[in-house]
């Protein structure tokens, strides 16, 4: 247990020394970011009372500003990484080292995600404090600890989907356009661009049978404090059932690649 | 007059030269066409939720209907593809010219250095998806605006956005000239490039710093919103006129960047 | 924080040559010694800080198209060919911006791939040539135009003996149907003594001879070879004339024109009859003008 620790500890630091990665993802979010409150405030015309797509334009606000943070901090590399081993051959340490290829991927994300975490938190800490100051937004202790926890295991999700997806690259060679293109089209079912409402009711409703739901949307309405009690924990056993089909998948996609790795010559 | 389109011939010849080589060369990297195919697709689903989300709430924003801002939109998303199919491999590779020296096979040839270095590199996989799908979303747009086609609105549409394209060449191939200097332009392409992206929205919607920031100093809006409010009949005289001289204006720029530029490498090198 | 500082290098300083229509001309040094900023100088590609030159007629560096019609250069290790495609496809860009006609083209071109017996290699692609295929190519790549005057910076390097050869032996082929002048920098003298009719010596960028490579080959001295132990020679001899020991238990003498029958007679009384006179080597001499200069740079 102790040797996944220490990976943690080594990507944390990683991670804090090379925080301009960091950084620059965030700022690159901030062009999107102020084109669409341009866009809302033209399509919100003058009545801030107004309702579109089920949002007001507060709402719709504050959607768009937490999405900021909270897509950056679900940034996710590990398909890359992982490829790039299938590909070099350094997947094949784990053949014969006691170390879990997974949870030796899952300790970096950890320590990854956890100093991104310390800048991201700083930053959104002054802005929800901000918002929380001109009314718009209503913090209390447990919407941010629900919050904190669907966070929690929407990264895991996250993790999760994305170290299934790298096991693509034990059957295709170069793996580069395909992540890309799924990344994008990740980012836009998960409600980072634009809230999921903007799909209709009837996909809204398929999509709460989805993980994407879970990973951008839902945790960032919990914050705003449009997601019922009721919705909550719904949302959370979802999420678990999720977690534990994604395990499954994980262990029989990559027990397949992984004769196919071997039988190639490792 | 003789030499002028003597000129244009040869130039016109060897550019065709270029595009033959470029899809030859590439054609032994299938898989790489389906890639950038499909990266390119991707984006295009990200443009288009901006669609989704304008006809959704089905509201005019300052006077431009959905259907009219499509075809602006459309217009962005076939000229991303023309600028990464055309330019975009040859602006980011040129520091790396500079760094090897390739620019020297180049600079004792009877053909401009500038010609060569900026446009030789031609990656048609981008702009098949963009190209296409911009073309559809102008044409849906025009057809359900209910604007006529006429030739007067299809010349001044492919004029303004002939004209945008040379505003595109300029515009993002000066930060890229900066590297003769030495100077690190990375950063400064990657402020033009998401600039450029302000242009997913029509500009109608901008006001105050970046209305100015996009019209008059680095004029991204020019090249991909004059064509649709031509033809809706939007576009004020001022900006008519601005639309077609900032064109010159920046090429002119342009090519005075880079004889500086080169007056550099050409001291400095060895 | 630390500022860096700029470095001025002085490539080149108190030069001056000619060259005539129709000579090749060798250009030898060390690295560094300014040879590639010579030929870069020459071509229009550098500005000098000061003094002037003239390629037939023109002033290089201010590049007037009339003037890169007419020259063609050929650089080391960079390459004008296109990567993934054959030579032919790159060949097609030279025709066009040498605005070559059809008749011109399809004549040189002809000329040019028979002359480098490269026919069956067209088809294939750049990549997949060997180095000294490619080379081939990039030199074919730049006579397309039928240039007056032909630059060739290290035309041989990275070759095998038996391609450098063919290399040498085409060059002088096309030279002889065509009458260019040719200017070739090389660091291996075989190509300066089988190609060149003159030779320019550069050390640190000064001109430490120039002339003709006969005239390079006719040593002050000659080179005599004794084999004899050296450790058994007379001391008279070792004071009166400087041995260098060579390992195979032989050693040799060079000798001034008049040195030569009085050493002669020496060695022969002292009973050293096993010797011979050797061929003046070009790369010795060489390397004499290069340590008279200073020192060679490496």
């Amino acid at each position: 247990m102790t040797k996944y620790v220490k990976i943690s500890t080594i990507s944390f630091s990683n991670r804090l020394e090379y925080r301009s990665d960091l950084f620059f993802s965030l700022f690159s979010k901030v062009f999107p970011f102020i084109i669409q409150v341009y866009m809302w405030k033209a399509l919100y015309g003058g009545s801030a009372d107004g309702v579109l797509l089920n949002y007001s334009y507060k709402d719709i606000m504050l959607y768009t500003i937490i999405t900021l943070f909270v897509s950056a901090l679900l940034a996710v590399d590990v398909h890359y990484k992982v490829a790039g081993e299938i590909k070099d051959g350094h997947l094949s340490r784990f053949l014969v080292q006691p170390l879990s290829h997974m949870q030796c991927k899952a300790s970096e994300y950890i320590g990854e995600k956890a100093a991104d975490f310390v800048f991201i938190a700083l930053i959104m800490s002054i802005v929800l404090v901000a918002l929380s100051a001109v009314g718009w937004l209503k913090l209390s202790f447990l919407a941010v600890l629900k919050f904190l926890g669907a966070m929690a295991v929407g990264i895991s999700l996250q993790f999760l989907l994305f170290y299934c997806l790298s096991a693509a690259a034990f059957w295709i060679g170069e793996c580069g356009g395909v992540f890309t293109a799924i990344g994008v089209i990740s980012s836009i079912i998960s409600g980072a661009v634009f809230p999921l409402d903007v799909f209709g009711p009837e996909m809204l409703i398929i999509s709460r049978y989805l993980p994407f739901y879970y990973i951008v949307y839902f945790p960032s309405n919990v914050l705003i404090g449009r997601v019922s009690a009721v919705e909550f924990w719904q949302g959370l056993a979802v999420m678990a059932v999720w977690f534990a089909v994604l395990m499954a998948s994980k262990h029989v996609i990559w027990k397949n690649g992984m004769k196919r790795y071997i039988a190639a010559g490792g | 007059m003789n030499r002028f389109f003597a000129v244009f011939r040869k130039y016109w010849k060897l550019y065709g030269v270029f595009v033959r080589n470029s899809i030859m060369s590439q054609m032994e990297y299938r898989t790489n066409f389906f890639m950038s195919a499909l990266v390119q697709l991707a984006h295009m689903l990200t443009k288009l939720t901006y669609v989704l989300v304008i006809y959704k709430v089905d509201q005019p924003i300052n006077g431009i209907t959905p259907d009219e801002m499509l075809i602006m939109i459309g217009t962005y998303s076939a000229l991303s593809g023309v600028f990464v199919s055309f330019f975009l491999f040859n602006f980011d590779g040129l520091s790396g010219q500079i760094q090897r020296g390739s620019l020297d096979s180049n600079i004792v040839k009877p053909v401009s250095l500038q010609f060569i270095s900026t446009l030789q590199h031609v990656d048609l996989a981008f702009a098949t998806v963009s190209v296409l799908a911009g073309g559809i979303m102008i044409a849906t747009g025009w057809y359900r605006a209910g604007i006529a086609v006429t030739p007067v609105k299809l010349l001044g549409f492919l004029l303004f956005t002939i004209s945008g394209i040379f505003l595109t060449y300029s515009i993002f191939l000066i930060p890229n000239i900066l590297c003769f200097w030495t100077i690190r332009s990375r950063g400064i392409s990657d402020v033009v490039g998401k600039l450029w992206d302000f242009n997913n929205m029509p500009m109608t919607i901008y006001s105050g710093v970046i209305k100015l920031l996009g019209t008059f100093i680095i004029p991204v809006f020019l090249i991909t919103n004059i064509g649709g409010l031509f033809v809706v009949d939007k576009l004020e005289p001022w900006l008519l006129v601005w639309s077609l001289v900032a064109p010159i204006l920046f090429f002119a720029l342009s090519c005075l960047l880079w004889k500086q530029g080169m007056k550099r490498y050409v001291s400095v090198s060895g | 924080m630390f500022r860096r500082e700029k470095l001025y290098k002085q490539a080149l300083k108190d030069f001056s040559f000619t060259v005539s229509e129709g000579e090749i001309l060798g250009l030898i040094g060390a690295n560094g010694a300014g040879k590639t900023t010579l030929i870069k100088l020459l071509s229009g590609i550098l500005y000098p800080t000061e003094g002037g030159a003239e390629v037939l007629g023109f002033t290089p560096w201010e590049r007037k198209n009339a003037f890169k019609h007419q020259i063609g250069v050929v650089m080391a290790q960079k390459t004008q060919l296109w990567w993934d495609l054959p030579a032919i496809d790159s060949f097609e860009v030279n025709r066009y911006i040498y605005e070559l006609s059809d008749a011109e083209y399809r004549r040189n071109l002809d000329e040019l791939i028979t002359l480098f017996h490269v026919e069956k290699l067209q088809k294939v692609q750049v990549r997949r040539l060997s180095l000294g295929e490619r080379m081939k190519f990039e030199i074919i790549a730049s006579l397309l135009h039928n240039p007056k005057v032909i630059f060739l910076d290290e035309p041989t390097i990275g070759l095998d003996v038996v391609a450098q050869r063919d290399m040498r032996r085409f060059i002088l082929e096309y030279r002889k149907n065509h009458h260019a002048t040719i200017l070739v920098t090389s660091h291996y003298m075989q190509d300066i003594d089988e190609l060149c009719n003159r030779a320019v010596v550069l050390n640190h960028g000064t001109i430490v001879y120039d002339g003709s490579i006969a005239a390079m080959k006719e040593l002050p001295y000659r080179t005599l070879v004794v084999h004899h132990d050296e450790h058994l020679l007379p001391s008279a001899i070792k004071e009166r004339w400087a041995i260098t020991s060579l390992n195979n238990g032989s050693f040799q003498m060079r000798l001034q024109e008049e040195e030569i029958k009085p050493c002669i007679s020496a060695l022969i009384d002292a009973g050293i009859i096993n010797f011979n006179f050797v061929e003046a080597n070009i790369e010795e001499r060489v390397i004499d003008l290069l340590e008279q200069g200073g020192g060679v740079s490496s």
